[in-house]
């Protein structure tokens, strides 16, 4: 008898041991995905927290000048109300008077002066506070769901690779699909299926797929629009375990003159870097495309 | 849908028992062909080809409780089958590594045909993946009968390749005891 023989015979093994692999793969995939949550919520809060202490950090130092600059401005007013009122009991001198009027003017020039500064500054305060904190936390959360999204990023290369020649030309009842490239794993397939199923006769288009590729952590990392991705609606609402994004070259090409019944266009004629958002839910086998960005 | 409830479809005759067992276990028998034959489209046939099958051994059996396992066996079986057709005169990649290295659970390993009948050895086989623990049965079950590379074996138990390796050398060896121990001459 040789390996291979033993490994054909390996089949037949008993049904319990192949189910236990099954039922453990399923327990581990589910306590790595439940630690991921739980390690994904901490970085959240901690996110969160430097946020606000970094929030604190640029707001303090103006807070506290502006403290700063009131007690100087009520200490300045005190002087100078006590300054003319020592000056209406001298005795009434043009020097006096000079001075007088001038710490009078001086006062007024302060006052108005701790006014504006007041006014400015508080202005600015609110704006911090308002504006650039929000701005910092909501940036914050944004990079914390990206940041969770692609920690759960799918290694492609583990993925099963697909030869499918299915190059060419698709005509359905609303839609002509051409595709150029070749289909290499499942979720380029899951993606080309939303092209070719339609679920609506509102229009008439022709979609020429140049090119479907899934797309590495780095190049998602690197693309300019992944801030404007609401990516954190998939992260919190959908129990994901694995995510992935597929990038579509694609032209649309209007082909039936008019749209439908007058309705609208899918998208206007033009070539377009398409992204799909994949993602395969805890206890699923199968990528399920979730949203599309451009 | 349940097990239980598919299997009474295929009992029923009803072909949505096709449909249902390709929605719940499609991706996993793909896999298994997968990591035979190393070729989606022979993978693929092997996965249709399982559910006929099913549909023609349901019944007489009844896999209410170990349906995937079931369906595995068929797809493996039919993977092996066609792998061999495929290759006749020479054997590539991930199988080739995969039988060099069960070749080393075998104490004397020789072209004569096995020594003992199926059922004897598959019974002897049972027996000592009964005596390894948990640990140690599951990893070689990943690895030689769903045909894992190390890399998918320390992915699926979250453990490292080098720790998958040596536990896979350890459990060979104690195979090849075990079948000494038993006096089994394969």
């Amino acid at each position: 008898m040789r390996g291979k023989d033993l490994f054909e015979k390996f089949t037949n093994i008993k049904e319990e041991y192949i189910e236990e692999v099954e039922s453990e793969t399923a327990r581990i995939a589910n306590t790595d995905a439940k630690n991921h949550r739980n390690k994904s919520s901490v970085y959240r809060t901690w996110g969160t927290l430097v946020a606000c202490i970094i929030g604190l950090l640029v707001v303090g130092p103006f807070a506290i000048e502006q403290m700063r600059v009131q007690n100087e401005s009520t200490s300045m007013s005190t002087t100078t109300t006590e300054g003319t009122s020592e000056g209406t009991t001298l005795e009434t001198t043009p020097e006096t008077t000079q001075e007088t009027t001038q710490e009078t003017e001086v006062g007024t020039e302060e006052e108005n002066m701790s006014e504006a500064t007041e006014e400015s500054m508080s202005g600015a305060i609110e704006g911090s506070v308002s504006g650039a904190t929000e701005e910092s936390m909501s940036d914050t959360i944004k990079e914390g769901s990206v940041a969770t999204f692609l920690a759960m990023y799918v290694d492609a290369s583990t993925l099963p690779v697909y030869d499918l020649a299915v190059e060419g030309e698709r005509i359905f009842v609303d839609r002509t699909v051409i595709l150029e490239t070749s289909l290499d794993n499942e979720l380029e397939v899951a993606v080309y299926d939303t092209y070719c199923n339609s679920e609506s006769d509102e229009y008439l288009c022709t979609s020429i797929l140049h090119d479907i590729s899934i797309l590495s952590v780095e190049e998602v990392e690197n693309l300019a629009t992944i801030s404007e991705w609401n990516l954190d609606i998939y992260v919190e609402n959908e129990n994901l375990v694995q995510t992935a994004v597929v990038e579509v070259d694609v032209t649309w090409e209007e082909t039936h003159g008019e749209i439908g019944d007058g309705t609208y266009e899918y998208m206007p004629e033009g070539r377009y870097a398409t992204y799909f958002i994949l993602g395969r839910e805890e206890g699923s086998d199968e990528f399920q495309v979730y949203g599309v960005c451009h | 849908m349940e097990d239980g409830r598919i299997v009474e479809l295929y009992l029923d005759k009803d072909e949505q028992a096709l449909k249902e067992s390709a929605l719940k276990y499609g991706n996993r028998l793909r896999g298994i062909a997968y990591g035979i034959l190393r070729n989606y489209s022979d993978a693929q046939e092997c996965e249709n080809d399982t559910y006929f099958s099913a549909w023609n051994s349901i019944p007489p059996h009844e896999p209410r409780s170990y349906l995937f396992a079931f369906l595995g066996k068929i797809t493996r079986n039919l993977s092996i089958n066609l792998y061999n057709k495929n290759h006749t005169q020479k054997r590539y990649g991930q199988v080739v590594e995969l039988t060099k290295e069960m070749e080393a659970c075998i104490p004397s390993p020789c072209d004569t045909p096995c020594q003992i009948a199926d059922e004897s050895l598959l019974e002897t086989i049972d027996s000592f993946l009964a005596s390894l623990s948990k640990e140690e049965r599951t990893v070689f079950v990943a690895r030689y009968w769903y045909g894992d590379t190390v890399k998918e074996v320390a992915k699926r138990f979250a453990i490292s390749e080098s720790k998958v390796k040596s536990m896979l050398m350890r459990t060979r060896n104690k195979m090849r005891k075990y079948f000494q121990n038993e006096g089994i001459v394969l």
